[in-house]
């Protein structure tokens, strides 16, 4: 894996109560938010360590924030035909207020 | 088959099937030789024929050790019916059968050269010389299926593209949010509190719960919050008067208010709001025909001084004294008025309007008695010079009269003008109106939707007066336009043009329109409903919504 000193491809998300989810870069920056904070050309913390903390998003809803992120990012190109994605209603306002911070034009 | 040498004529029992043939005179042997001729005919022709067979025998040979005698005695036979395969194509249908080995027979598959017996699922090769055997031709049999599943999907796909565009939605993956939102407005009725979830949201919200039909009595304090600024709800049809009363006392800092399909409001929700909503300045009412004409004179002159903007339609109860109270109260202020399907308007009331000098946008559609040419040309001295939008729908009494004596000298600042299904306007007019009209810089929204005696003189005035500043052009049912005026806009430079409707103009092409979405780069929908010329071969910049299209099935 060619590493151009720290654009790895993976990188972490780190929720309130101490999980971390690694996922691609480009499941990332789906989010708008999260790809300015990953953004190489900005100076944060983030961006060198290749590592975001959400003291906001708590584990089970960061998993299902990935989850969702891929699931765009799987489907980018094809969006006819796709398989529904599925949100416990339990869930649904505190991923409301999760993905209106991640915001991004497709979160 | 046995044959009496010496040619004797002597014949013996045959079956019934040599029988049928030599009654018909149906002969193998002179078949075959038929063959042969047309085909020493056909190799001298081409030379793949040649280059086939004697390539696949070669690779036979090498392949099989164990027939390779069977092979190369055979070769000759084998190269005859490798041929009669090829000519079958050319020869058709009935030789075709002839040639075809019957089931039983043992061939060569014609991908693997591996031998295998002809029944009758055998299926035939890609290039149709010769059979496959049973694992080559099951491999397809698998291809074919994905082809199949791929066409099917396909045309789902456009069926749900067509719906998509129709539906005017964007083509892409759903949004988190959006889902969150679809997911509790489902489950609006069990939710308590919705919680912080910012203001543009909370709007995206009501507006799910209005298509839902959710918007209720017990679900509306979800979303009225004392910090509230503008609110806007546009089914109401649920409410009953006291939950609109409560906005008033949720939501006591309200500025600007939109109440549509609002029909259970009774006169005592306005008053409330008129003592209440101190800080209200827009308020818009859709629908609420129970509200008599004394309650609007109460209302406006409880708030009518901090009135800006006031939009009203579909009642009617509102009569002269309701304008007279909003003339007398509302002249320092009111900048937008709004007046649509109020039925019992009468042309002396529209000259109260006189009054305001402050309007900057008025509205007066889908009101025929009430507007005339002359009240209107009064109006637009009064006031013409500062209106920047007009809206005049369905005032089919207009004429040429109030273009040229109206907006032509008095409209320098307009730049929204609406004037759908007003019938009475002609091409002349319009092209008076527009060309050379030199005090106004062009407008950013022209509607001229079901102006049916408009034309391409008309209409190419508008063009060139307004191509550098229009963003939204509706020419809906002006069907005596021709292909110029649509060559005249694309060649504009109309790089602002965002929405374009022509429909039911049958001018209108595949090449209009590729040379129109070409030209014309901010374009992001096109209504094309009734252009029964443009089909699906018509090229479409990607970007360009086309909606209405024929060919876009469902």
């Amino acid at each position: 894996m060619a590493d151009m000193s720290g654009d790895r491809e993976y990188v972490r998300l780190v929720s309130s109560d101490g999980f971390e989810y690694s996922i691609l870069r480009s499941a990332a920056a789906v989010s708008g938010t999260l790809r300015g904070m990953l953004s190489q050309s900005s100076n944060f913390v983030e961006a060198k360590q290749n590592r975001v903390v959400l003291p906001n998003i708590s584990g089970v809803l960061l998993e299902k924030v990935c989850e969702y992120l891929y699931y765009n990012l799987k489907h980018q190109n094809n969006p006819g035909n796709i398989p529904e994605f599925d949100v416990p209603p339990e869930m649904a306002l505190e991923l409301l207020v999760a993905s209106d911070f991640l915001d991004g034009k497709h979160c | 088959m046995s044959r009496n040498a010496g040619g004797s004529r002597v014949r013996g029992p045959n079956s019934a099937l040599t029988e049928f043939l030599r009654e018909r005179g149906i002969d193998a042997n002179a078949i075959r030789h038929r063959y042969e001729e047309t085909l020493q005919q056909q190799t001298s022709a081409s030379s793949d024929t040649v280059v086939t067979v004697s390539g696949s025998s070669a690779s036979s040979r090498s392949r099989s050790r164990e027939v390779e005698t069977t092979v190369a005695s055979s070769s000759r036979s084998r190269k005859r019916s490798k041929k009669k395969y090829e000519d079958s194509d050319n020869e058709g249908e009935v030789l075709a059968r002839m040639t075809r080995p019957r089931p039983g027979q043992i061939e060569f598959c014609a991908e693997c050269e591996c031998r295998f017996t002809v029944t009758a699922y055998s299926k035939p090769a890609r290039d149709g010389n010769g059979l496959l055997c049973h694992s080559c031709g099951s491999r397809y049999a698998q291809e074919e299926k994905q082809q199949k599943k791929t066409q099917i999907s396909s045309r789902k796909r456009k069926k749900s593209i067509a719906a998509a565009l129709l539906d005017k939605q964007e083509f892409a993956v759903p949004k988190l949010q959006d889902m969150c939102i679809k997911i509790i407005a489902n489950y609006i009725e069990d939710v308590e509190v919705l919680g912080d979830i910012g203001d543009f949201n909370m709007e995206k919200i009501a507006r799910i719960l209005s298509r839902n039909r959710s918007l209720r009595d017990n679900t509306i304090k979800l979303f009225l919050s004392p910090s509230i600024k503008r609110l806007h709800f546009w089914d109401c049809s649920n409410l009953c008067s006291d939950s609109l009363e409560l906005i008033a006392s949720y939501c006591p800092l309200v500025e600007s208010l939109t109440l549509s399909m609002c029909g259970q409001m009774t006169d005592n929700v306005i008053d409330y709001y008129s003592t209440n909503l101190r800080n209200l300045h827009s308020l818009t009412i859709n629908g609420g025909f129970l509200i008599t004409s004394g309650c609007w004179v109460r209302f406006f002159d409880a708030i009518g001084s901090q009135l800006n903007r006031f939009s009203l339609a579909n009642t009617l109860r509102f009569n002269t004294e309701s304008l007279q109270a909003i003339v007398k109260n509302c002249s320092a202020t009111l900048e937008e008025l709004s007046l649509s399907r109020v039925g019992s308007l009468k042309v002396e009331d529209i000259s109260l309007l006189l009054q305001l000098p402050m309007l900057t946008a008025l509205e007066l559609s889908y009101m025929r008695e009430a507007i005339t040419d002359d009240i209107m040309i009064d109006l637009l001295q009064a006031f013409g010079l500062q209106l920047i939008t007009l809206n005049l729908d369905d005032s089919g009494d207009l004429t040429d009269k109030f273009l040229v004596e109206g907006i032509r000298p008095y409209c320098g600042r307009l730049q929204n003008l609406s004037l759908a299904l007003c019938d009475g306007f002609t091409d002349i007019g319009v092209r008076d109106v527009f060309k050379d009209w030199e005090v106004n810089n062009g407008l950013i929204n022209a509607n001229f939707s079901r102006c049916v005696n408009v034309g391409d003189e008309g209409i190419q005035a508008l063009i060139d007066h307004s191509a550098k500043t229009l963003v939204v052009l509706n020419l809906n049912s002006v069907y005596k336009l021709t292909s110029a005026t649509f060559q005249l806009l694309a060649s504009s430079d109309c790089e602002f043009l965002s929405h374009l409707d022509f429909g039911f103009v049958h001018c209108v092409g595949d090449e209009e329109i590729e040379t129109l979405t070409e030209r014309c780069k901010s374009l992001q929908l096109i209504e094309a409903y009734g252009n029964i010329r443009i089909t699906e071969l018509a090229k479409i910049n990607r970007g360009v919504k086309v909606a209405g299209r024929q060919s876009d099935s469902i």
